[in-house]
């Protein structure tokens, strides 16, 4: 027998192997579909749409969001859940511009924002691996504390940050600022690493199924671990950038709406809340989407809150097809 | 002569490749309790799971009280007084005794309020009439295995039952529990029910019941009363003709070098100070019934069970030194009991699921992304050398048949190539053709050189591969045995039949 | 016949009990530190001001305790009482019709939630992640963002008192005693507690899983709404910011009344009671230490962290996994 030829065998279910292939095939076109039908909304709709200057600021837009939703489809591959990305987003950014404000070297303020980051995503890691706490929860009271210290250290007032910070965080190559070419960046690194390196296949393990997982001797926990700090690390980074574009750091950096923003780049960009499924350049295209579609219902004049029930509506959509086409 | 209470006549059932029960008769009789003894795949779980309406006969009749019963669900078998006192308890475990007993049918005041007094009388008069000496009022967390058992029990006397199954209750009760349980299974066969015994251990069978019935490859091979039969002679009924498949001549694998040697392995309530070795190229069975703590065993040589204590020693240059969970992880592969469960990446494509245990080892020169040409290469290699199925190396897992899917969980190892490879239960749920080829499989990699623990169920597959036989019972060493044994010997001493307890309550 | 086969060690005993002391050391570290801690108007304030907090958090622990978290209960509470203040506005309803469709319309967000996680399977989290959304965005859509006062009557409601306690609390009280005799007294309530202990093994016992479920959400948006009117009372009119992260607050008091997060544990009375309890102590009590208001969401969150921890290590050591559905890792 050759190797490779398919032979009927007895239980062997055929059809089964169709429905399959054509749904990985889906899953993948989505993002591209999504994107397709946007932008044919667009033309008819808005045409203001296409302004070159518009159109830069969506890529500017989807940067920070896109970083963000990297973060979170990490945690996402691994079966997890990150409820605190915005948060420490916003509380970097504050302790960023405080040093500043402080008369701390910038290099210094960088350098603490993405280690609030860090050392929050160590602590929700190790709070979920080691302590077998439920992720939902843990980053839930981590968003709170975070945010609570958000609003106590800046007395709800926002803290400006200096001209020159700006200009350099910020500096402009071929017209796009920094910020762009960091999503560029990370998206490309993350989505090689997610793909080809041996720890990227052992996080689509993880999430896939743990138990397996850990019989293939892989480090579950320090997976696990990792992806949290990076998710953390991820959106200290965001804060240092969106700081910048901001021209200053608030706690209103992180309010509710940031997390559904987030929530909904992931899961239109394809990635499956229940682990083991969807990409990292997946998620980013989705953020770019996601930022269209605001862009959109911004420039359609939509109120902000019939906006937010459209994207509620949108990520319990998109999880219910993803729920039913997994049982 | 009476009648039975319970006839199960003509009772057909088969599985896409496999006939699980032919041409079945089994009968039982109120006040007593029948035995039904057979190996695993011999179709008792199937003809139990049938008669309690968790599956549906091809054909067939049941009839109980002389009446003809249609059972087609767990709620049709609950209406003919049917309980079934599963393995895996369904209890709930926050909540208390009486709570878990009428938990889907409490009694009620004027409608509405739950009549707690009500409950707990009734619970109270099922506990002493079981001779139980719990409160109603316990939470069951805390109660022990047999306590729990009793529990079940208790729900199912509530529900007015008649037939009784019990599936394998002793295999996690100690002594006293143990007589607990014979007890009470005396008291319901005094009430005039009717109790079907589903288990291994010969001795058992010999002291509460009354009627035995042998299953074998899905047929009746015998039926008889206890006091008509003699211990050998049901040994003999369950096991068959001796007929084995033999590996020939090359069983020289327990001459060889001791390639690992285990010492000291205990871990609380599950296994006790467990110690053996292993050589190379040897293919050791663990044997044992349920429960024993085979699995248990092979699991904690890799680390994914906790264990209380090991020392593990491992042949390195001849020598045997001292071996770390680390090291554990790297020479020892293992081939886990459910592949559904902890085997298989089931969304996953067969080439993703068989490289995974090996990726570090697949590294592209200098860089740390995984070398995809490597990868293909190597699975279409198992592929073609184990003979997998399948349409192409991106076909996803969870589409494959049984047998596939073991072969690709069996390539991931090979890949991976340990110089000790555990496999537990490699064919179950295989249909023959399959269970022949893994076979060649094991004992060609025997003859490569590579260590194998086997743990299957099944004699007359051990009989055929092993070079050496470690039996064990309740997490205890009992015997060691090279090939050469007798396979009435092996069943026996795992069943217990070898010291049989007379004395006491016995018979 | 003996209550108890074995020793009950100290640790059993933290477990169960550990709560109280929780309490205990809250109110004497406040009383020790903070003037007029104790008094009986502070006490009765604080009452007054935990009324809506006692009903939301009922409605919650039922929830909680079938093993599954609904974040949207802030946001029901919010748009079914906008729809009530609306009425009352717009349509001249009276108070007490507008009350009722208040309650009605609560039930009714519940039944959403209900239907989106029971028959179209979504994971809980998500699916009230995106109602509490949508549900406040609705709110703020019909009102406009405008503060609607309310008329005298409901005004006064939320002011008055009887012998010396408030209405409201009474009315709180009243609600939490019906609700343990429900959870401890009936079928229904005893389901709910069952639930937690795992989906399939209820399937097997023959409890309609579903039903159980479906109807618990409902019970929870009906609750979350009648705290809502609790509070609208008290205010005197329909804030954009009403219930905004009472679910949050409301998790961290149930966890502090011993409930565990997990599932299948925990009592209304007097868990719900002693959990909203303490923490409107703490931040009564920071209050009078003159702590700085902003600080209320962080120690609510480190609560909530330090309580899930304390309930993960209770049931690992217990040997128990009670998983709340998909999450897994």
């Amino acid at each position: 027998m050759k190797a490779g030829t398919h032979i009927a065998d007895k239980g062997e279910k055929i059809e089964g192997f169709g429905k399959v292939r054509w749904y990985r095939l889906w899953r993948k076109l989505l993002p591209v579909l999504g994107i397709a039908a946007t932008l044919l909304l667009l033309s008819i709709f808005t045409p203001r749409f296409f302004n070159p200057w518009n159109l830069k600021n969506i890529l500017v837009q989807s940067s920070t969001l896109g970083l963000m939703a990297i973060g979170m489809t990490l945690v996402y591959l691994i079966g997890g859940m990150d409820l605190s990305i915005p948060s420490v987003m916003a509380l970097s950014g504050i302790i960023g511009a405080l040093i500043i404000k402080n008369g701390g070297h910038p290099f210094l303020s960088v350098i603490a924002s993405l280690s609030l980051g860090g050392l929050v995503g160590a602590i929700n890691g190790f709070s979920v691996a080691k302590l077998k706490m439920i992720p939902f929860v843990v980053t839930l009271a981590m968003m709170q504390v975070m945010s609570g210290a958000s609003t106590w250290l800046t007395n709800s007032v926002s803290i400006a940050v200096p001209l020159q910070y700006i200009q350099v965080v910020l500096f402009k190559i071929v017209g796009l600022p920094l910020p762009v070419y960091f999503f560029v960046l990370v998206t490309i690194l993350s989505t090689w690493f997610c793909k080809q390196t041996v720890t990227g296949r052992w996080i689509y393990a993880v999430g896939s199924n743990l138990a397996t997982a850990k019989v293939c001797g892989i480090p579950t926990r320090k997976i696990v671990m990792g992806t949290y700090m990076a998710s953390g690390l991820f959106a200290g980074l965001t804060g240092v950038l969106l700081t910048a574009r901001l021209g200053a750091a608030g706690p209103l950096m992180g309010s509710s709406n940031v997390i559904l923003d987030v929530m909904s780049a992931s899961v239109v960009g394809g990635v499956s809340i229940y682990g083991g499924i969807g990409s990292t350049l997946g998620a980013a295209l989705g953020a770019i989407i996601i930022t269209i579609l605001n862009n959109i219902l911004n420039l359609m004049q939509v109120d902000f809150f019939p906006a937010q029930v459209i994207k509620g509506v949108i990520v319990i959509t998109f999880v219910a097809l993803d729920s039913v086409r997994r049982k | 002569m009476e009648t039975p209470y319970l006839k199960m006549k003509s009772v057909e059932k088969s599985f896409p490749g496999v006939k699980a029960l032919s041409n079945v008769n089994v009968e039982a009789y109120a006040g007593e309790a029948l035995a039904l003894l057979g190996a695993n795949g011999s179709g008792k779980s199937t003809l139990m799971n049938i008669l309690g309406g968790v599956i549906a006969a091809d054909s067939g009749k049941i009839s109980i009280n002389e009446r003809i019963a249609s059972i087609k669900s767990p709620m049709d078998a609950a209406i003919h007084g049917i309980a079934f006192v599963h393995q895996e308890m369904a209890l709930l475990p926050t909540m208390t005794v009486m709570e878990n007993m009428f938990i889907s049918h409490f009694p009620l005041k004027a409608k509405l309020k739950i009549d707690r007094k009500e409950m707990r009388n009734q619970c109270a008069k099922v506990l002493e009439r079981l001779g139980c000496h719990i409160s109603p009022e316990n939470i069951v967390r805390d109660l022990g295995t047999g306590e729990r058992q009793m529990v079940e029990i208790g729900r199912a006397l509530l529900g007015n039952n008649k037939i009784f199954i019990f599936d394998e209750p002793t295999s996690s009760l100690c002594k006293q529990e143990k007589e607990k349980l014979i007890s009470v299974i005396e008291k319901l066969k005094k009430d005039g029910l009717v109790v079907i015994y589903i288990t291994h251990f010969l001795n058992e069978v010999f002291e509460m019941c009354e009627r035995v019935s042998v299953l074998r490859g899905g047929e009746v091979v015998g039926n008889s009363r206890i006091e008509d039969i003699s211990m050998d002679a049901l040994v003999r009924m369950m096991v068959g003709d001796i007929h084995i498949e033999d590996r020939g001549s090359a069983r020289e694998g327990s001459r060889s070098e001791v390639i690992l040697e285990v010492k000291n392995l205990n871990r609380k309530g599950v296994l006790k100070n467990i110690a053996f070795s292993l050589h190379k190229g040897e293919i050791l069975g663990l044997w044992g019934l349920l429960g024993s703590g085979r699995t248990e065993i092979a699991r904690s040589l890799v680390g994914l069970d906790p264990v209380d204590s090991i020392a593990l020693r491992y042949a390195e240059n001849g020598e045997l030194v001292r071996m770390t969970q680390d090291m554990a992880r790297k020479r020892i592969g293992i081939i886990t009991e459910e592949r559904r469960v902890d085997g298989l990446f089931l969304s996953m494509s067969v080439k993703r699921n068989m490289s995974m245990a090996f990726l570090p080892g697949m590294k592209k020169k200098n860089s740390a992304s995984v070398d995809i040409a490597l990868e293909d290469s190597l699975c279409d290699q198992f592929i073609d050398r184990l003979n997998i199925k399948v349409s192409s190396k991106d076909q996803t897992v969870g589409t494959l048949s049984g047998g596939n899917q073991q072969k690709v969980i069996i390539g991931r190892w090979l890949e991976v190539n340990p110089s000790i490879l555990i496999m537990d239960e490699p064919t179950r749920g295989l249909d023959v053709s399959a269970k022949a080829e893994i076979a060649r499989i094991i004992v060609r990699l025997a003859e490569e050189g590579t260590s194998i623990i086997l743990i299957s169920s099944e004699i007359d597959e051990m009989m055929s591969l092993c070079d050496r036989f470690l039996v064990l019972n309740k997490g205890n060493l009992i015997g060691d045995f090279t090939y050469g044994v007798s396979k009435e010997k092996l069943v026996g001493i795992a069943a217990g039949s070898e010291s049989v307890h007379v004395g006491g309550n016995g018979k | 016949m003996r209550l108890f086969d074995r020793n009950i060690d100290l640790k059993d005993f933290i477990f169960k009990y550990g709560y109280f002391f929780v309490v205990l050391a809250v109110i004497v570290f406040f009383s020790l530190s903070a003037p007029h801690f104790l008094d009986y108007t502070n006490i009765n304030s604080l009452f007054h001001a935990s009324s809506p907090m006692l009903i939301v958090s009922t409605g919650m622990a039922f929830v909680v305790m079938t093993g599954k978290l609904d974040i949207s209960l802030g946001s029901i509470a919010y748009l079914s009482t906008c729809i009530g203040a609306l009425l009352m506005k717009d349509l001249g309803a009276t108070p007490s019709v507008a009350f009722l469709l208040v309650i009605i319309m609560g039930a009714l967000l519940g039944a959403i939630n209900g239907f989106i996680v029971v028959f179209l399977r979504v994971n809980p989290l998500i699916t009230t992640l995106g109602t509490l959304t949508a549900f406040r965005g609705i709110g703020l859509i019909l009102t406009q963002s405008y503060e609607i006062r309310m008329p005298t009557v409901v005004r006064a409601f939320g002011t008055a008192r009887f012998s010396g306690i408030f209405l409201d609390v009474w009315l709180a009280i009243a609600v939490l005693i019906v609700l343990h005799f429900i959870h401890r007294h009936t079928v229904y309530g005893r389901q709910v507690t069952a639930l937690g202990n795992g989906e399939e093994i209820c399937k097997r016992l023959g409890i309609r899983v579903e039903s159980v479920t479906f109807l618990t959400f409902i019970l929870a948006g009906t609750l979350a709404s009648l705290g809502g009117i609790i509070s609208m009372a008290q205010i005197g009119q329909s804030t954009t910011f009403l219930g905004k992260g009472i679910e949050f607050t409301a998790i961290a008091a149930i966890v502090l009344g011993g409930i565990s997060l997990f599932g299948g544990e925990g009592r209304i009375l007097p868990g719900v009671l002693v959990g909203v309890f303490t923490l409107e102590l703490i931040r009564n009590g920071l209050n009078h230490l003159g702590a700085n208001p902003y600080l209320y969401e962080f120690v609510n969150g480190g609560i909530i962290y330090v309580a899930m921890s304390a309930d993960a290590l209770k049931s690992r050591l217990r040997g128990l996994v009670l998983l709340v559905s998909d999450e897994d890792v």
